[in-house]
């Protein structure tokens, strides 16, 4: 990065958060505080969902997870706009009619505070869990490429996001995604173009998705019923419809950014803003990715993409072995050259024997290339048990700093920086406003009344979990794959969540007590089911089923603990 | 862009506490029907057409993903 690269990342970041700190500055209402403005119209909203559920991990891991593993990861998003249409229709007017400022509100009402408290806790567990990876996540990558003090960017960005977020609450976080957002469109936008042009003279993206299409990387839909595979149109509509009806329908990250606004015609354009364009933009990113595999072809391909932790190793004991290992991979990089180069030209010709042969070729040749890398892998856990072997994160970081030109490199890490401060700025608001409202008024009653004070509680409270995901992020360790962590960990929450909602919305037979202990011992069953799958492979299920099994678990025994209740003590009062 | 500098709320009564607003929730079960409110877009006049447009659009998403995979494989 050059003095161009700071000075465009350093206005965009910036000059961003003191415009929502600034602008939002004398917000003292409570209901604008936690809720936005009220004339908040719904492309505002619509963007504001968007930017909170893509984090800088988005921009970061999927690229990568497009490079790596193809374009399926894409089926992940399938139940997503049938979920929303459901939170559109369903959630979306009862919460508004009843006027809450948590999603949590509702469950005391409909059934006790303990079960308030519960679904309150379960938000601020995993949420708060979320939120140390949602800051750690890009800070690592960045620091790590840019050769920045790991510390002090978590510090950095944590802060940043905590000066407008607790200033402006809700009102700066919608006003700052809306230009963090025009940021992270214009910039992947860049990089696209950038990468189209950096491809060979005449491949163009027909050729290059030919190309990519032909090693696999371009399966978008698996109609495989194997429950063993991670993502396929079956996961991806059932775990997924689960696992996006928890997320926008009960995690108050979301629900905040939706509940508020002019009228429900607002938040529920802003739904369907997202349940129309998510699919397109995440097959965007993976499309990026899978292209980048195509770059890397036909230019010079690091054996590990995370060179840094590569050369850490290679300038050790182990630096022949390492040596030998680049050498053999470039060996048989410039092997795969020469074969995708042969079969495309023999496609080009239309001869279907030849081409059959010249593709099988290829694919061989594709193969040797990844054993090497594996190979480079296994070499560095030789060298280092605790090495970090997962280098796809760093494939499109990698790329930024490489091919883009001085000035785009800012506006790429800005891109990164933020999607960082748009999901961390909802998740600080969203915690924020559960533990004054379900918490803190919960055992203050009296202090409800006092809207000013109720101000100063959730500006403390935004600015106390700040500082837990700064803390957590900076001594915690993480899982490799970042964007799997934080579904990993959204999953083992979301499906009991959901459950307790579903209970509360369609079966009004169910009362407080059934639901809660259902909740308690479904929570407990899907860690058990989490934890036990090291030793029981045939536990060892795609996380995505987690929502679906957690919240059929909460559903099924609340039915079951509802008709124990009624019929083992008598009629209970009504809650 | 949409300008946020609107003025701040006029609504300066404040909010009951959690448990006043939503009292009469527990007769909310089942839900209450969708809000008859139009959806103000045009060619649509009522939320179940633009749920439907929205899952017809999804539909043809999974479709040309499924073309696209095939037509690149």
């Amino acid at each position: 990065m050059n003095a161009l690269d700071w000075l465009v990342l350093l206005i965009t970041m910036v000059g961003i958060a003191a415009y929502g700190a600034w602008h939002t500055r004398h917000t003292d209402h409570l209901d604008t505080y936690l809720k936005g403005s009220k004339t908040t119209r719904w492309g505002t909203i619509g963007i504001s969902v968007m930017a909170t559920q893509a984090s800088a991990i988005t921009f970061l891991s999927i690229p990568g997870q497009g490079f790596e593993s193809g374009i399926g990861f894409v089926q992940n998003y399938f139940g997503l706009p049938l979920a929303l249409i459901i939170v559109s229709a369903v959630f979306l007017p009862i919460y508004r009619r009843l006027g809450v400022y948590t999603a949590y509100e509702f469950l005391g009402s409909r059934f006790d505070a303990k079960t308030r408290l519960l679904g309150a806790s379960l938000f601020l567990l995993q949420r708060g869990l979320a939120a140390g990876v949602t800051i750690y996540a890009p800070a690592i990558i960045l620091a790590t490429v840019l050769g920045w003090r790991l510390d002090l960017t978590i510090i950095g960005t944590g802060l940043l996001v905590i000066v407008y977020t607790v200033t402006g609450g809700s009102e700066a976080v919608n006003l700052t995604q809306k230009w963090q957002m025009g940021i992270i469109f214009g910039g992947m936008m860049v990089a696209f173009l950038i990468l189209l042009a950096r491809l060979p003279a005449g491949l163009g993206f027909g050729g290059a998705a030919h190309i990519a299409g032909a090693v696999g990387k371009l399966q978008a839909v698996d109609f495989s019923l194997d429950p063993d595979k991670r993502y396929t149109l079956w996961t991806g509509l059932f775990g997924g419809l689960f696992l996006s009806l928890s997320y926008f329908g009960t995690d108050q990250s979301q629900v905040q950014r939706y509940i508020g606004g002019a009228a429900l015609r607002e938040g529920r354009l802003g739904l369907m803003f997202n349940a129309l364009f998510k699919i397109p933009m995440q097959f965007s990113i993976l499309l990026l990715g899978a292209l980048l595999f195509v770059f890397y072809q036909f230019h010079p391909a690091p054996v590990f993409y995370n060179r840094v932790e590569w050369q850490q190793h290679a300038a050790g004991s182990n630096g022949p072995t390492f040596r030998a290992l680049e050498e053999k991979n470039a060996r048989l990089h410039a092997a795969a050259q020469e074969k995708i180069r042969a079969w495309l030209d023999i496609r080009e010709r239309g001869d279907a024997a030849a081409e059959h042969t010249a593709r099988a070729a290829m694919l061989a040749a594709e193969e040797a290339t990844e054993a090497v890398r594996k190979e480079a892998k296994a070499a560095l856990i030789t060298a280092d048990p605790l090495a970090k072997t997962k280098d796809s994160d760093y494939v499109f970081i990698g790329f930024i700093l490489d091919q883009m030109p001085h000035g785009a490199i800012g506006l790429l890490i800005a891109v990164m920086i933020a999607a960082a401060l748009g999901s961390k700025a909802g998740e600080l608001n969203a915690l924020g406003t559960t533990t004054t409202i379900d918490l803190w008024r919960h055992f203050r009653p009296l202090a409800a009344h006092d809207e000013a004070r109720n101000v100063h509680v959730a500006k403390w409270f935004t600015a106390f979990w700040g500082i837990i995901a700064i803390a957590f992020a900076l001594f915690a360790g993480f899982a490799e794959n970042l964007i799997e962590a934080i579904n990993i960990i959204g999953s083992i929450f979301y499906g009991v969540v959901l459950g307790i909602f579903l209970v509360a919305f369609f079966l009004k037979e169910v009362r407080g007590t059934a639901v809660f202990w259902a909740a308690i011992v479904g929570q407990t069953l899907i860690f058990a089911l989490y934890v036990l799958r090291h030793w029981f492979p045939v536990l060892d299920i795609s996380y995505l089923w987690y929502n679906l099994i957690g919240c059929v678990i909460c559903v099924g025994l609340s039915l079951m603990l509802e008709f124990v209740l009624r019929h083992g003590t008598g009629p209970a009062p009504a809650n | 862009m949409q300008s946020e500098a609107m003025p701040r709320s006029t609504n300066t009564q404040m909010k009951s506490p959690p448990s006043a607003p939503v009292a009469q929730a527990s007769r909310l079960c089942p839900p209450a029907p969708a809000s008859d409110e139009s959806p103000g877009v045009p060619g649509f006049r009522t939320w179940r057409g633009i749920y439907l447009f929205v899952f017809l659009c999804f539909v043809l998403a999974v479709a040309f993903l499924a073309a696209f995979s095939r037509w690149f494989a």
